[in-house]
């Protein structure tokens, strides 16, 4: 698969994660009001590495990287999250068949 | 400096461009000071900074999603005036939240979504210190603990009916329980002072759907995970507000105070946000001087 389709599937999984917390596609969607708070901040941080992660482990050959409450501070936008949240997706480690080596 | 001389300094600075450089991380603490309507100079500092206490939160597909944090507040106000109530409060909070995993089928996919929180339990450990009069200060060690209710569904429904291209803060309403654990005050401190209180909370802040848009592309980049095109939404316009009554268990003051602080602001998008703020009121014991400053709020680089 060519890199620039891994990409666009990279960028796709991002969007997806995102809606599943904020519904609009509008990409300048404006979120800061919604992440100016300690407690909105720690609660999105602990759905992304909780059940959002679990979700994109069980279902996609993505995985989640931990992100910390404090890279959440300064979003505005849902452009602006999806950058931070981009940068915590990665392609999973390829599996090795037992018994077969190359 | 003069009293005049700050007058025009306020003035100058309120010209800024909006054009300066912005620093768009939110600040945990900011300040507003400005000249009040009673000829004095007045500030309000508020703010708070907190941090996660949970490493690995559930995996859980559906039901409530529980967060552990703590953190510290300071709240505090200033007036030039010789007889002036003025004050500052210091609170150490450990926090739960929980907010709502709802299963949803999307493209024939089952789905985990949140809304965000919808409750926020704490325990609040404060220290606080005021003036009742030119003599008498306050310095009390108070412990509590309440709950908040965020109204989440209404904030998505305003931002849906309002057409204002954003999400706001939802409304809350919040009930804490607050009990005097040391006074360093003496006999002399008045007994509302002294009693234990039950206290309620309502704040809200919103964006006034007083709005522009314009449509533009913007260039792609490697880790933008969106297309180019989008819809930017300039609403400048935005009100805060905040009303607490406390009704005090203990002594024989049975009345239940408020204390009240609203303000319209105008975001220029800036350091500096031109407002309009009222302040007054008291709680649990202390009286907050009514404050009308027309000024600037500025938020502090903490």
């Amino acid at each position: 698969m060519s890199d620039d389709l891994i990409l666009d599937e990279k960028r796709a999984v991002t969007r997806k994660l995102i809606s599943l917390r904020y519904s609009s596609n509008n990409p300048a969607f404006d979120i800061s009001a919604t992440l100016d708070e300690h407690v909105e901040r720690i609660a999105l941080a602990d759905f992304f590495n909780g059940p959002a992660a679990a979700w994109l482990r069980d279902t996609t050959r993505w995985e989640w990287q931990s992100m910390d409450h404090t890279e959440l501070l300064g979003i505005e936008t849902l452009r602006d999250l999806g950058r931070v949240c981009f940068t915590h997706i990665a392609l999973k480690p390829l599996q090795t068949v037992p018994g077969i080596t190359t | 400096m003069s009293l005049r001389a700050l007058r025009s300094l306020v003035l100058i600075l309120s010209l800024v461009s909006p054009a300066v450089a912005q620093d768009t991380k939110p600040k945990p603490f900011d300040v507003s000071f400005g000249p009040q309507d009673n000829g004095t100079f007045g500030a309000v500092l508020k703010g708070s900074q907190y941090k996660s206490l949970r490493r690995s939160p559930s995996s859980q597909q559906s039901g409530q999603l529980v967060s552990l944090f703590a953190g510290v507040e300071v709240d505090g106000s200033w007036n030039s005036a010789q007889d002036a109530h003025n004050n500052v409060s210091l609170a150490l909070r450990p926090s739960i939240a929980l907010q709502t995993i709802t299963p949803k089928t999307i493209d024939g996919q089952v789905v985990p979504t949140t809304a965000g929180p919808w409750l926020h339990a704490f325990v609040d450990a404060r220290q606080r210190f005021g003036d009742l009069d030119a003599t008498l200060r306050v310095n009390q060690l108070i412990l509590g603990g309440g709950l908040e209710l965020r109204f989440v569904k209404f904030a998505k429904w305003y931002s849906d009916a309002a057409d204002i291209g954003r999400e706001d803060n939802p409304p809350m309403v919040a009930i804490g329980y607050y009990g005097v654990l040391r006074n360093h005050g003496g006999e002399a401190l008045p007994e509302d002072i002294k009693a234990d209180a039950l206290q309620a909370r309502f704040s809200t802040k919103m964006t006034l759907p007083v709005c522009t848009k314009e449509k533009r592309t913007v260039a792609p980049s490697p880790n933008d995970a969106f297309g180019g095109e989008e819809t930017v939404y300039n609403c400048p316009w935005g009100f805060a507000g905040e009303i607490i009554g406390t009704k005090l268990t203990t002594g024989p003051d049975q009345n239940v105070d408020f204390k009240v602080d609203v303000g319209v602001f105008y975001d220029t998008g800036g350091k500096f946000k031109p407002m309009l703020r009222y302040r007054t009121g008291e709680e649990h014991g202390l009286e907050y001087d009514k404050q009308f400053i027309l000024g600037l709020l500025l938020q502090l680089p903490i």
